[in-house]
Order: C-alpha cells, then sequence, then structure tokens
C-alpha cells in the first residue's frame, strides 16, 4: 500500500511537471495584433502602412497615369493602346496590379479599423481618429476603384455592378466565401457612410505640423473628397455643400500665387513642403529612405518623355500667357531627353520621379464647388468668382468673368469644365471628368462599356463567376 | 564482418537470465543428485556465425535441474549421466539439444550455435518503450547494424538505402555530407520540407533534414559565381550559391545498434504531430555484462566520380562557335589555341580514410560503451575536403532491482570544405576549352581571352585554389535517464536530452581582375534542444493468457534556432578573412525562432493466449506553432493482429514458425507544414525604413489565418508476417493507404480580400502501396552459406481534393511542377517537344491540338492568354517501384557481399544535357559532344536542330542582347527522362580469420580479426543519359525532386580495411 501511494505521488509529480504557458511563445523579430495595438505609437505606425499602400496604389500599374494618358491631353507610344483603345485584358498586368493595390490598402486599413477597438489603451479621441484616418483612406481608395472598374460608375449607372465591399480585415480565406460586386449607387453610399462617419473625430489640423495635415487624413480633405464623390454621383448640391465647408477654412487652405511655389523644382530630389494650396496630398519627396528608394511613380514617365507626352493640340488650347502653359510645360532635361520636340509638364520634374503628387488640391475643390453650383442654380455670382480664383492665378493678363458674359447654366458649366481641364491636367482627373460629363476620350467612339476596366480574370475564375465581369468584356 | 554482437534485450528475457545467472563466471550448480552416478563433461559451445566462443551460454541437462553458464572461453563442464540430453540455449542463437550418450566423458564437446533466424522474441524499439517482435502490430522495418556496417556511407541514411521495404532515400549529389531525402511511403505533404520523417535518438528528437535548418546560403554581393548573364535563356534553373547540409552525417554510423523506422499509422502515432511522414529511431549500441569487447577498424580507400561529361576540346570549341555566329550573321571567328580539359584540371583520384574504435564493457551494476571515431572523405573536386571527428560515451547502472540509470553523451564535429565544389565543378565543365588556366606570366586568366563571346570572369581553378569556404559543425547531444521499478511489472522512468548544434559557414572570395568577387559571407547557426519524457510502463502477464505491455507518458520538448549572418566586401588584402576587416559590412540575418511541445500519450498493446493481438495508442500534441485555438490536437490510433501459427489446424506444420497478420488504422499530423508561431497576424517595420509624413511605416508581414487548420493523415495498414523453416526464410507483406487531409500550400485568395496568396487548407491526397521484404538462407550448409534478401514496394499518388487553381499553384515558381486531381502531387508540367524537322533543322512542338508547329509554345504569349495550354503534365520524379537487394555468400572464414538498390518509373530533367546544349548565350560555354550531331541539311535525321533556328528568337539586329533559346528550356519535354536504374551500391568481399587459430596464436588476445575490399557504386544500369540518376538539384525536397543541373555526380569508391576484436 505503501508503494503503491509512492507512485502516485511519483506518478503525480511527473505528469504535472510541465505546463501550458511553455506554449505561449511570441516571435521576436516580428510584433503580432495585440502588441501593435495596444499603443498609439504602434497603431499609428500601423495607420501609416494605410497611407503608403495608398500611395502605392495611386503611383504603381500606371493607375494614376491612367486619368491622363487615354485623355486628348497625352499623346503616347503603343504600349498604352491598349488602354486607349479600351482594349487592357482582364490578365493585363495594370489592371491586376491597381486591383491588387487598392484592396490591399482597403484590408489594412480595414485591419487597423477593427483591430483599435479590440486592443487599443490609449485615449478615446486618439483611437476615434486613427479608425477615421482610416476610414478616409478605405474611401479614398474605393472612390478611385469605382472609376477604373465600376461599370457606368461615372455615368450615373447606380444599379451598375461596382465592387465587392470587403469592410473587415482578412482573416482566412475559405473556399467559395466570395462577397459579391454591390452596385455602384452601394459603393458611393458606402463612402459617403465612411466620410460622414469619420468627419467627426478627423482634426482640422493633425498635430504633426502642415506636412501631417496635408497629407493625412482632415476635416478638410474629408469634405473635399465627399465634395467629389457627390460630384461624380451628380448630387450637386450635397457637393457644392461639402466643397465650401473646405473652402471656408481659409486660414487653413488658400491658393498658392506663385505655380512655382505649388510645383517647386527640385532638380536634387530634396523635401519639399506642400504649400497651403494641397488638401491632400502624397509626401513623397520627403520619402527618402536611406537604404533604397521607392518605386519610380508617374513622374518618372513625365520627365524621360519616352512613353508620354503633352499633346500640341492640348497646349496650343490654352489662352495665350496662360501661366501654366508658359511656367507648368517645359521641353524637358537636355540629358535624358528622348523627345526633344515635344512637351512635358512640370508638374513632376525630378529626374527620379521624387515629386509630391497632388490628390487634392484646393483648386479642384473651388471648381466642383463652382460647377456643382452652376448647375444647381444657374449662373451664378459664387461660381464664377471661384471660376476667377482659379484661372486669374494663371492667366493674370485675363479680364475676370462676369455673369453677363454666360448666356445660361451650361455655358458657365462648360467654361468651368475648360478651366477644370486646364487646371488639373497630368494629375488623374480628366479621364474621368469626361466620361461623367459625357464628353469623348483619346479614342472618340469607344463605347461606353469599354471605358472601364476590365475586372481581373483570377478574381472570376477563384470565385467560379460569383464576381462578374464588367459588360464590355 | 562481426562487429559487437550485441543481442537484443527482451525484457523478460533477460530478467530471467538475471534470475538464473547470478554472479560470476563459470558456475556449476547442482540440484540434488539424482541416485544414478554422473559423470563430468567438458565441452567448448562457439557461434555458429564466426565460430568465437560464446561466453553465458546456458547449458542445461534436460529432465533435471542442473545446469551451468559458460565462460568467456566458451568452456563449460556439467555432471550428466550418459543418457542424458544437453540443452544449450544464448540469447540470439537457437538452442540446441545434443545427447551425452555419444561422447566419452573425457572427449571435449564442441558445440556450434546456430545462429537464431527465428527471432520472434526479441524485443524491437518502438517509441517510449519496448515490444516482443512477434507482438508487433505496427509496420516497422529493422534494420541491424551489420546491414549498416556493410556500406562505406559516411552517414547512415545512406548507408541504409534500399534496406527497407517503402523507404525512399535520395541522395541529392556527391559533394560530401550533403542532404539526403528520406521519403517514407510517398510524399507526406506539398511542404517542400515536409516529407522528411521524425528521426529520435534514443529517445531523443533530433534536427532531422529539411532545407530550413540546415542550408547555408553564401549569396555573395557582387555577382554570381555562377549563372546565366548576358543572354537569356529562357526558364533556366540556375543553382543557387547555397549548400544543404545533412545532419544525420554528424552520427557515426558505426555506433548505431539498430534502426526502426516506423512506417505505419499505428507505429507512428505514439509521436503525434510529427508522426505523419514516419519516424526512424536509432538505438546506439550500449555495454554488457562479460568480457571487455574492444572493436577497431580502419579502411583506406581511393574515390573518383561515377562519371564524366564527354565534352567539346578546343578546336571542337571554335568550330561549333564560329559557325553558329557565322549562321547569325555576325563575323565572330573563336581560335584561340588552346585546349585546356577543365573537369580534369578540377577533380583528382581523392584519398579517403576512415578509422574507428569502440569498447564495451560492464559489470553486473555498470556497463559501458564507448567510442571514436576519424573520417576523412573528400570530395573529387581539388582541395574540397571533409573531415568527422566523433565520440560517444553510454553508460548503463543498476545500482539496485529497483533502480536503474543511464547516460548517453556524444560529440562529433565535422569539418566541411567542399562547400563550393559544386559551383566549381560547374563552372569547369562549362568553361571554354580553347582557353589556358593560367596566363604566360603564370597568373590565373579569367577572362574570354580571344573569343568573341564567352564568360568574363570565371576560372574555377582559381576559384578551387584561392577562394575559400567552410561549414564546421558540432553536434552536442546528451541524454541520461532514472527508472524505477517499484514491482517487477512496472517501470517509471524520466529521460532528459539536451541536444546543441552549431553550424559555422564561411566563404571568403578573393579579388578577381574584373574587380568582382572580394567579399565574404559568415554565418553561424546555433540549435538547442531540450526534451523530458516522463513514462509509466506496465509490462504484466495475467492468468489466463493475458499479456499486457501499456505505457503512458508525458512529454515536454522546447526548441530555440538562433541564426546570425554577415557579409563584408572590400578587402584591403586578399590575406585577410575577418569580415570585421572589410570596408562595406551588412547584416544579412539576426533571429532566433522558437518552439515549445507538450505532449501526453498512452499505449496499450494487448495478446491474448499468444494468438490474438490488440493495440491502442493516443497522442495529445499541443504545440506552441498552434494557433491558441487549434493548440492540442489528438492522435489515435488502434490495431489487430492473428497469430494464425498458434492456432491449432496449423499445429502439424512443423515447417512454419510463425505467421501473423495484422492491421491498423490510425491517424497522425504534420507540423512541419506551418511556420513558427501559429498563424496569428505579423508586423514588421517597412524594410527600407520608410515613414509617411514623420511616421515610420509598420507593415502586415503575414495576416491572420485563424482558419488554417492542421494536416491530418489517416493511414490504413494491413501486413502478414511469415517465418518458415525455422527461420531459413521470411517474409513481410505490407498494404498500405494513406489518406492526407488538408494539405497546406500557399494559394490563390480573392485579390479583393487584400492578399494574392495565403497558406492553405488545398486538397487531399492519397498515398497507397504495397511492400514486400523476403529474407532467405538458399543455403545453409556447415561451409557454404548463400542467403539472399530482397524488398520492393509500389507507390501510387493520387491528388484527391484541390481547391485551389491548379494553373498557378505555388509550386511551379521554384521546380515547375504541377498539381491536379485525379493525378500525382508534383508532376512535371511540360511544353511538348516533337523533335527536329528533318528537312528544315527546327525544332517541332506540339500545338496542344495534336498538330506541331515550329513556334515555340512559350512565346505565344501575346497570342492566347495563357502559354500553359501548350503544356501537359508529364508525371513525376518519384518511381513507381523501388527497393533492394542484398546477397551474401560465406565459404569458411570468406565471405562475399552484394548490395543492390534499384528504383523503376521516376522521371528526371537532364538539365545537365540542357546546360550542355545552350550555345545562344553570351557566355559562350563549352557543350556536350552530341552538339556534334546538329543539324546540316534537309533530309538529316538528327535530335539536335540546326545552330539558328526557329526555336532561338532573336530581336533584329542583335546577336548578344534579348536572345531567348526556347530549345534548351527546362520547360520542354526534350529532356525528360526516364531515371530507372539498378546500381551495385557495394560490393564486399571479406577474409575473417578462422577464431580457433587466432586463440591459439595469439592466446586470446586478439579475439576476431578480418580484413576486406569493398567498392561502392561500382555498376549501374540505367537508360538515363546523364551521369547519376541518383541527384537533386534541390537538396533534401523530395517534392522538387528530379532535377539534374550538372549536380555533382556520388562517388564510386574503392576500399581496402581491416576490422579487429580485441
Amino acid at each position: 500500500m505503501k508503494k503503491l501511494m509512492y507512485i502516485s505521488a511519483l506518478a503525480a509529480w511527473w505528469f504535472t511537471s510541465s505546463c501550458n504557458h511553455q506554449l505561449e511563445l511570441a516571435p521576436e523579430n516580428t510584433l503580432v495584433d495585440r502588441e501593435v495595438f495596444n499603443t498609439q505609437g504602434g497603431a499609428e505606425q500601423a495607420l501609416a502602412e494605410g497611407y503608403y499602400d495608398l500611395l502605392r496604389a495611386v503611383m504603381d500599374n500606371d493607375a494614376y497615369i491612367y486619368g491622363d494618358v487615354t485623355t486628348p491631353e497625352l499623346l503616347h507610344t503603343v504600349y498604352y493602346d491598349t488602354y486607349d483603345l479600351g482594349q487592357a485584358s482582364p490578365t493585363d498586368p495594370s489592371v491586376v496590379g491597381i486591383w491588387t493595390n487598392y484592396f490591399q490598402a482597403v484590408n489594412t486599413v480595414n485591419n487597423v479599423i477593427s483591430k483599435i477597438p479590440l486592443y487599443a489603451k490609449f485615449p478615446a479621441a486618439t483611437r476615434d481618429q486613427f479608425i477615421a484616418e482610416a476610414k478616409f483612406i478605405r474611401a479614398y481608395a474605393y472612390l478611385d476603384l469605382l472609376k477604373f472598374y465600376g461599370d457606368g460608375a461615372l455615368s450615373g449607372k447606380t444599379d451598375g455592378l461596382g465592387l465587392p465591399l470587403q469592410l473587415t480585415p482578412f482573416a482566412g480565406y475559405h473556399t467559395g466565401q466570395i462577397i459579391p460586386r454591390s452596385t455602384n449607387g452601394e459603393v458611393y453610399a458606402q463612402i459617403i457612410k465612411d466620410l460622414t462617419e469619420a468627419l467627426p473625430s478627423l482634426p482640422d489640423r493633425q498635430t504633426g505640423g502642415d506636412l501631417s495635415t496635408r497629407s493625412r487624413a482632415t476635416k478638410g480633405s474629408a469634405n473635399a473628397l465627399l465634395a467629389r464623390a457627390y460630384l461624380y454621383m451628380r448630387r450637386y448640391e450635397n457637393a457644392a455643400a461639402a466643397a465650401k465647408l473646405v473652402i471656408d477654412k481659409t486660414d487653413i487652405y488658400s491658393p498658392t500665387t506663385d505655380l512655382y511655389q505649388l510645383f517647386p523644382p527640385d532638380p536634387g530630389g530634396t523635401a519639399q513642403t506642400l504649400t497651403p494650396e494641397y488638401v491632400f496630398a502624397l509626401p513623397v519627396s520627403q520619402m527618402v529612405s536611406s537604404s533604397t528608394s521607392i518605386s519610380y511613380g508617374p513622374g518618372y514617365g513625365y520627365y524621360l518623355k519616352n512613353n508620354y507626352w503633352i499633346n500640341p493640340a492640348f497646349a496650343n488650347s490654352f489662352e495665350t500667357g496662360d501661366k501654366r502653359v508658359s511656367q507648368l510645360m517645359y521641353k524637358g532635361d537636355t540629358i535624358y531627353n528622348y523627345q526633344p520636340a515635344y512637351l512635358t509638364t512640370f508638374k513632376f520634374n525630378n529626374p527620379n520621379g521624387r515629386d509630391n503628387i497632388s490628390l487634392i488640391r484646393l483648386a479642384e475643390v473651388m471648381l466642383t464647388r463652382a460647377e456643382a453650383l452652376a448647375r444647381t442654380e444657374g449662373v451664378n455670382d459664387a461660381s464664377i468668382a471661384l471660376l476667377n480664383t482659379v484661372k486669374n492665378r494663371s492667366v493674370t493678363s485675363a479680364t475676370p468673368y462676369v455673369s453677363g458674359d454666360f448666356s445660361d447654366a451650361n455655358t458657365l458649366v462648360a467654361t468651368i469644365l475648360r478651366q477644370r481641364d486646364f487646371e488639373l491636367a497630368f494629375e488623374s482627373h480628366h479621364r474621368y471628368d469626361l466620361i461623367r460629363t459625357d464628353r469623348p476620350l483619346h479614342t472618340p467612339d469607344l463605347p461606353a462599356d469599354r471605358k472601364v476596366l476590365p475586372i481581373p480574370q483570377s478574381e472570376i475564375d477563384i470565385s467560379a463567376g460569383v464576381i462578374k465581369q464588367n459588360t464590355g468584356y | 564482418m562481426h562487429n559487437y554482437k550485441y543481442p537484443f534485450y527482451p525484457l523478460f528475457l533477460s530478467l530471467w537470465l538475471c534470475l538464473i545467472i547470478g554472479p560470476g563466471l563459470p558456475v556449476a550448480s547442482f540440484a540434488q543428485a539424482d541416485s544414478l552416478p554422473v559423470k563430468k563433461f567438458t565441452g567448448i559451445v562457439r557461434s555458429g556465425k564466426d565460430g568465437a566462443p560464446v561466453a553465458g551460454a546456458s547449458v542445461k541437462v534436460k529432465g533435471s535441474a542442473r545446469f551451468t553458464i559458460t565462460d568467456e572461453k566458451g568452456s563449460f563442464f556439467v555432471l550428466a549421466r550418459p543418457g542424458d540430453t544437453l540443452e544449450i540455449t544464448s540469447v540470439g542463437f537457437a538452442s540446441i539439444t545434443c545427447p551425452c550418450s555419444s561422447v566419452d566423458r573425457n572427449t571435449l564437446l564442441r558445440l556450434t550455435l546456430p545462429e537464431d533466424y527465428q527471432r520472434q522474441n526479441e524485443a524491437i524499439v518502438i517509441g517510449y518503450g519496448n515490444e516482443r517482435k512477434r507482438n508487433i502490430t505496427g509496420a516497422i522495418s529493422s534494420i541491424s547494424a551489420e546491414e549498416i556496417g556493410s556500406s562505406s556511407a559516411i552517414s547512415f541514411d545512406n548507408a541504409i538505402m534500399g534496406k527497407a521495404a517503402g523507404v525512399q532515400i535520395l541522395p541529392s549529389s556527391g559533394v560530401p555530407g550533403s542532404a539526403t531525402g528520406i521519403t517514407i511511403r510517398g510524399l507526406s505533404t506539398l511542404n517542400a520540407d515536409g516529407s522528411q520523417p521524425l528521426i529520435v535518438i534514443d529517445g531523443l528528437p533530433i534536427y532531422g533534414s529539411g532545407q530550413n535548418l540546415n542550408t547555408s546560403t553564401f549569396n555573395n554581393s557582387t555577382s554570381p559565381l555562377i549563372g546565366f548573364g548576358g543572354t537569356n535563356v529562357s526558364d533556366n534553373l540556375t543553382p543557387a550559391q547555397k549548400f544543404e547540409n545533412d545532419p544525420l552525417s554528424s552520427i557515426n554510423p558505426a555506433d548505431i545498434e539498430s534502426i526502426e523506422i516506423l512506417k505505419d499509422a499505428y507505429a507512428t502515432a505514439i509521436y503525434g504531430s510529427r508522426g505523419s511522414a514516419g519516424v526512424i529511431l536509432i538505438t546506439t549500441k550500449k555495454g554488457s555484462k562479460g568480457k571487455a569487447q574492444f572493436n577497431a577498424r580502419y579502411s583506406a580507400g581511393a574515390l573518383q566520380p561515377i562519371g564524366k561529361y564527354s565534352l567539346l576540346n578546343g578546336p571542337q570549341y571554335n568550330a561549333i562557335y564560329t559557325e553558329y555566329y557565322k549562321e547569325l550573321g555576325e563575323n565572330a571567328v573563336f581560335n584561340s589555341t588552346a585546349n585546356t580539359d577543365w573537369i580534369k584540371a578540377v577533380t583528382h583520384t581523392a584519398f579517403t580514410q576512415q578509422a574507428d574504435a569502440s569498447l564495451a564493457a560492464g559489470g553486473d551494476k555498470t556497463q559501458y560503451f564507448i567510442s571514436s571515431s576519424y573520417t576523412d572523405q573528400p570530395s573529387y573536386v581539388i582541395r574540397n575536403g571533409y573531415k568527422r571527428y566523433t565520440g560517444r560515451m553510454n553508460i548503463s547502472l543498476q545500482p539496485s532491482t529497483y533502480l536503474s540509470a543511464g547516460a548517453g553523451m556524444s560529440l562529433s564535429y565535422t569539418d566541411n570544405t567542399a562547400l563550393n565544389a559544386p559551383a566549381i565543378y560547374r563552372t569547369a565543365i562549362l568553361k571554354a576549352p580553347n582557353l589556358p588556366i593560367t596566363n604566360p606570366d603564370g597568373t590565373f586568366a579569367y577572362g574570354k581571352g580571344a573569343n568573341p563571346h564567352g564568360a568574363t570572369d570565371v576560372n574555377p581553378v582559381a576559384d578551387a585554389t584561392l577562394n575559400t569556404n567552410s561549414l564546421r559543425t558540432t553536434e552536442q547531444t546528451g541524454n541520461a535517464f532514472v527508472q524505477y521499478k517499484p514491482v517487477t511489472w512496472i517501470a517509471l522512468r524520466t529521460e532528459l536530452g539536451v541536444e546543441l548544434n552549431t553550424g559555422e559557414a564561411y566563404t571568403r572570395r578573393v579579388k578577381r581582375p574584373s574587380g568582382f568577387g572580394d567579399d565574404a559571407v559568415q554565418t553561424s547557426t546555433q540549435n538547442r534542444k531540450i526534451v523530458i519524457n516522463n513514462t509509466l510502463s506496465f509490462l504484466h502477464t495475467l492468468n489466463g493468457g493475458h499479456y499486457i505491455n501499456a505505457v503512458i507518458g508525458q512529454s515536454f520538448e522546447r526548441s530555440s534556432e538562433t541564426i546570425n549572418s554577415i557579409g563584408g566586401y572590400t578587402f584591403f588584402s586578399d590575406q585577410i578573412r575577418s569580415i570585421d576587416a572589410a570596408r562595406n559590412k551588412y547584416i544579412i540575418d539576426a533571429l532566433t525562432q522558437k518552439w515549445a511541445m507538450v505532449s501526453y500519450f498512452g499505449r496499450l498493446n494487448y495478446e491474448y493466449r499468444g494468438r490474438y493481438l490488440a493495440g491502442i495508442t493516443q497522442r495529445v500534441d499541443g504545440s506552441s506553432k498552434f494557433g491558441a485555438n487549434r493548440r492540442y490536437v489528438s492522435f489515435p490510433s488502434f490495431s489487430i493482429g492473428w497469430r494464425i501459427s498458434r492456432e491449432k489446424f496449423l499445429a502439424d506444420y512443423k515447417w512454419i514458425d510463425d505467421i501473423k497478420l495484422r492491421a491498423s488504422l490510425g491517424f497522425t499530423g504534420n507540423n512541419n507544414s506551418t511556420s513558427y508561431y501559429g498563424s496569428q497576424g505579423q508586423y514588421l517595420l517597412n524594410s527600407n525604413n520608410l515613414s509617411y509624413a514623420g511616421i515610420p511605416i509598420l507593415q502586415i508581414q503575414q495576416p491572420d489565418n485563424p482558419n488554417l487548420k492542421w494536416e491530418r493523415t489517416r493511414s490504413i495498414d494491413a501486413g502478414l508476417d511469415i517465418s518458415l523453416w525455422n527461420g531459413r526464410f521470411s517474409a513481410t507483406v505490407d498494404y498500405y493507404r494513406r489518406r492526407v487531409n488538408n494539405m497546406v500550400l500557399s494559394s490563390a485568395v480573392p485579390l479583393y480580400q487584400g492578399w494574392s496568396r495565403q497558406p492553405q487548407n488545398i486538397g487531399d491526397m492519397v498515398n497507397e502501396g504495397l511492400e514486400l521484404l523476403v529474407r532467405a538462407q538458399v543455403i545453409r550448409k556447415k561451409y557454404f552459406s548463400w542467403s539472399v534478401n530482397f524488398n520492393a514496394a509500389t507507390n501510387h499518388n493520387k491528388i484527391l481534393r484541390l481547391t485551389a487553381n491548379t494553373a498557378e499553384v505555388g509550386l511551379a515558381s521554384d521546380a515547375f511542377k504541377y498539381l491536379k486531381v485525379g493525378g500525382p502531387v508534383g508532376q512535371f508540367f511540360l511544353y511538348d517537344w516533337k523533335g527536329v524537322d528533318p528537312m528544315t533543322g527546327n525544332p517541332l512542338w506540339g500545338d496542344g491540338k495534336g498538330g506541331t508547329s515550329i513556334i515555340p509554345p512559350a512565346s505565344r504569349y501575346l497570342e492566347v492568354p495563357d502559354v500553359n495550354v501548350f503544356r501537359q503534365p508529364y508525371g513525376t520524379s518519384l518511381p513507381h517501384l523501388y527497393g533492394g537487394m542484398g546477397h551474401t555468400v560465406s565459404y569458411k572464414g570468406w565471405q562475399l557481399d552484394a548490395f543492390f538498390s534499384f528504383s523503376l518509373g521516376g522521371k528526371m530533367i537532364n538539365g545537365s544535357r540542357a546546360a550542355l546544349l545552350t550555345y545562344a548565350t553570351e557566355n559562350a560555354n563549352n557543350l556536350d559532344t552530341r552538339i556534334l550531331n546538329y543539324w546540316l541539311v534537309p533530309g538529316h535525321e538528327t535530335d539536335i536542330p540546326r545552330l539558328a533556328n526557329r526555336s532561338i528568337t532573336i530581336p533584329n539586329g542583335s546577336t548578344t542582347t534579348s536572345i531567348y533559346d526556347y530549345t534548351t528550356s527546362r520547360t520542354n519535354s526534350r529532356f525528360l527522362e526516364n531515371a530507372s536504374y539498378l546500381r551495385m551500391r557495394t560490393l564486399t568481399l571479406s577474409y575473417s580469420l578462422p577464431a580457433v587459430l587466432l586463440q591459439k596464436t595469439t592466446h586470446g588476445v586478439i579475439r576476431s580479426l578480418q580484413t576486406f575490399v569493398r567498392g561502392t557504386n561500382l555498376l549501374t544500369v540505367t537508360g538515363y543519359s546523364g551521369l547519376d540518376p541518383e541527384v537533386n538539384a534541390f537538396g533534401s525536397s523530395a517534392i522538387q525532386s528530379g532535377y539534374d543541373e550538372l549536380t555533382m555526380p556520388q562517388n564510386k569508391l574503392y576500399q581496402f580495411g581491416f576490422n579487429i576484436g580485441l
């Protein structure tokens, strides 16, 4: 009996000599969710990836160029013919790449949105702000995606197929677990919802200073994006109202008189500030890393002129004396000048493509409000004043417009759109403005259903057809 | 040869012996004397195998209680009546009986014990315990020390090649110490490393093979040593500059007592989450009671590559390249006059020697075994060596009947300086033969000389002479156990094992005239592991014929794996070796990874009346690699057995020793298929230190993947074991079916989810096969015997379910393999090469619709959305049938051993042939002489196209850049060959001096002496046109196997040696 007791005691000791906590091991070279979102610093750094992903989405895969290279603004080599002619294949690397990169940004911010409430141990106001910024990024990404892939999204087809609304972070994929494409209307509604929810928690100015204010989400940039979304949705009253909220913040946003300050010469690729005209821009020139450079953005192509350059007809359509031609169009660098006779834009003048990239400028917001008011209220002074502000900065000699110059709302709208084309040229607006106003692209007779990119074939394959191809393909 | 003959100790037998033998040397014990007079009989007992005296044999007078034990000279005396019968038994030998009547009391009885071929009562190691062989209901292959000793391989995994049915051993190359792939019963997973079995030495699971832990990369910074610069050759495999070490080569094969290979789920489920790919249990030699035995072995030999390529000489090279560029319209004349045999310049006949010695001894309470060895087996590439030093000590203690303890320690140091051998070998083959080794001034000539095209910076002789490289590994293992037996049938045991592996890889290239080189990389690795096993085992026979052998236990294991790697370039002198002195330094890697595992397990083996067997095992593993929600996984298994031979209806068939039917079903897992730290989301700072508006960017490295399930293998096995005619014939047949469910592979996810790939449970596959093992003593005469053993196994692999998009499954990126439901895993997926059009000399290609075309399908990417539609599956690199066959013929002291292994049905991409037919590159490398048969005139039937042909696409005006040579792409069926072979692995002729003679002449000082000559890899029968059908450019990975990329062929080795026993 004694023996048995010894045995039991020994056995008991043996079998309890290890425990479960030995299995709780954490990697030493990486951080896990809990560690990242615990702290304000970690959460902010995770949010920074959202901005960086958006930057990558905008810069890579010709996503930015696409808005201009398919329009009469630019001429290009045969390389861009497939895009110009609406013949990009569903396996085209850019078609796949743009889709992939934007959705990567969406996933990153989805992660921020869902993990902060789970783990955060920092002040609620900051928490809400980070979530709001993440929602702004998601809204920006979805609006861009609609421009590329939404079937008729810019032509008022609210029931056209939009995008899969992925609003939760990636948590493993189960075969067949597919989100079908929502309609354009539903995607727009989500964009509006995200921005509206974000607005109360966003600051007017970011604490990190002016650079942060102009390169991270603020009340101003959210309203400006809201104005753009409403404009695309043709909800002009809302667009005008949202734009006004930005324009009224004159202490933060004001037009930059000198175009060379707005688009500073930067041959050395040094860090350039963002003037008060910028509402939301990508501070590429600031992002110099010790070890390597970030990938060449759209500016590299403009600089080299080996693939696309300014259409002379477009340059000639400006009024004489327009600084947007005399200052911002030039024949480019003499060393790498592949096409010495052609013009390029000074908006991108760094040899390594290290120019800041403008996403929302005050000029756009002003023209949006001007257009929206003209469309809702007819010829009106507010629209004309905004139009003059934008135009006369560059065409200093021009006589400001007065209401008598416009016979009806349509002429005013047409004039505003004309200025919009000039002002925002090469900033990835023109294609979408042409489509939404039903004006021809570079290929004039392009069918409407070819004015969007096809959905990547792999999405259709992997979803077994649940994700549908655009009607034109 | 007889090395150490340590009988397997069946638990009950050893008990039995202990009880009866008691202490001491010759002891005669008498029971009460019979009334009739007894006489004194004396005799000597010898081994039937080698004639050596058998000490400790029991000599019993039948029908009485009288018995004695032989002394160390094998002699005994016993008192018996003339009519009595003596019965002599000894472990490891069949017992004999001998009537005393025939002998006079003054005659010395000379009794020879035959070897015991019927080892049904031997115990074999089965993982956390032992079991009598007759009770085994799982599929286990045992390999004895003799079988390992009959090979000269420096690593045991190469020594057991072809010796166990269903166990495929695939050496990767002829580089000493290079990795070996071990695949048991087919692929276990889709992961490159996941098919490697778990290896357990004396209860300690060690770090096994696999690319992950054993690869030293020496990617230097400035330029690749080898490669296809300048022009493009589509889809080439450029072997990376890395060396995969074989961790098992640190074990001295002579220290191994036995190897048990656990194959079915009943055997492996006790290892749970690591049992899916099989388990190899290694038991090292232990000391034994009795006279101290000293054994020493020495062998010396010479080795050469198994074959040599037939390459162009200088003038032939000049002619071919001049002609090619003439056809292109370029006036490039090759007319350098040197004629160098680069292969001859970098290879030599290497001298090898092996020496080992061991001492085994012990008294009643302490036994020990100590051994050490030295191995020097360099590569046949000049200045590339391999040396290994090992030491081992095993001690067993029995301080009391209740308590026993033991400890083992081993130390091994390997100095491998052959890391660069593959690169030197490859460069030498490809180097232009019309160039000299040295310039007239005696310096090494690197460039292309007067050749208009050529590699600009290559000289293999200079690389071999000037560059240094080494991998120094030390492996230290220690284990200790204490066992307490409160009663005879219960044992409590605690085991502690420690393993410490360190590796130090260093490469240094001197500065070349071109400025390249001048760099160094140093990588140190440290793997540390602690294992604690606690078991409680029961061994009991109850009344009524119930036999129970059970164990329950618990195990804890923790591992920490560290790698530190630094590089440097620009040294102020070629003599400087320290990276600290380099002008530019960088860190490649600095990382420690850990995992831990807590396990609980139990096994119950039951036998009823020696006839009916049943077993059940269960293991629960908790692993840190598993996510918190899926941390504990359970692996049960069941088995049944029926020893038909013990049934009454077979009782009359005396020639039947044993017939056993058995079947098992069980589940195992595979934890190689996942990363460390489970599937939790991980974040890392942007690798370029980028920040956004002043905020550092923290990037998601790996997303959360909570849905990921663990692979689970369900195995069934049905087997039949037969032993007939007193062990003269035995056979084992096994049928198995292993279904692997939820295989994990990185596979596509919908892009809108934010990731493009993710490890997913994408499918199921099944391996099905038959295994056969036959051992027969064909002739068993007093002086002459011939025994044969033969094993063969088939394996049929099939994918049952696959949710991933087959066209883009990840394997294609590294080995161009292909997965499809209904086909085997890892098929070659190739363009259809239809030979050469005799009229035009252009290659013809299958167009996928039954026709042929002269346009290479891979070039049609602009015409069709996916050029893969032109490709077809072509079978896999893994054989359908494989095995081995051994013959042993002995006559008196002479013995001839021949061992063959074979493999049928495996395919291989002969990338060597492709490389040696590649001339359309700026490198203008040397070519195989087969190129001389290139197409000349219409009507010329040949398999070599015209030099400038339609499948070498050349953009206008350029003869040097952007050339695509589709004819030599590894993705076309031109280079796929059948790699079936039959190879004579070893042929050994040995002579042992008669033990009696030794006894007489040396007065017992020398117990045994044997000399031998041995040839390794002397003969290979194969249709494969490369040098060696048994190489793998991808190292140990079975799933990526089937590529020969000028991979170094294995050695042909001639040896002479002797064994001596004192």
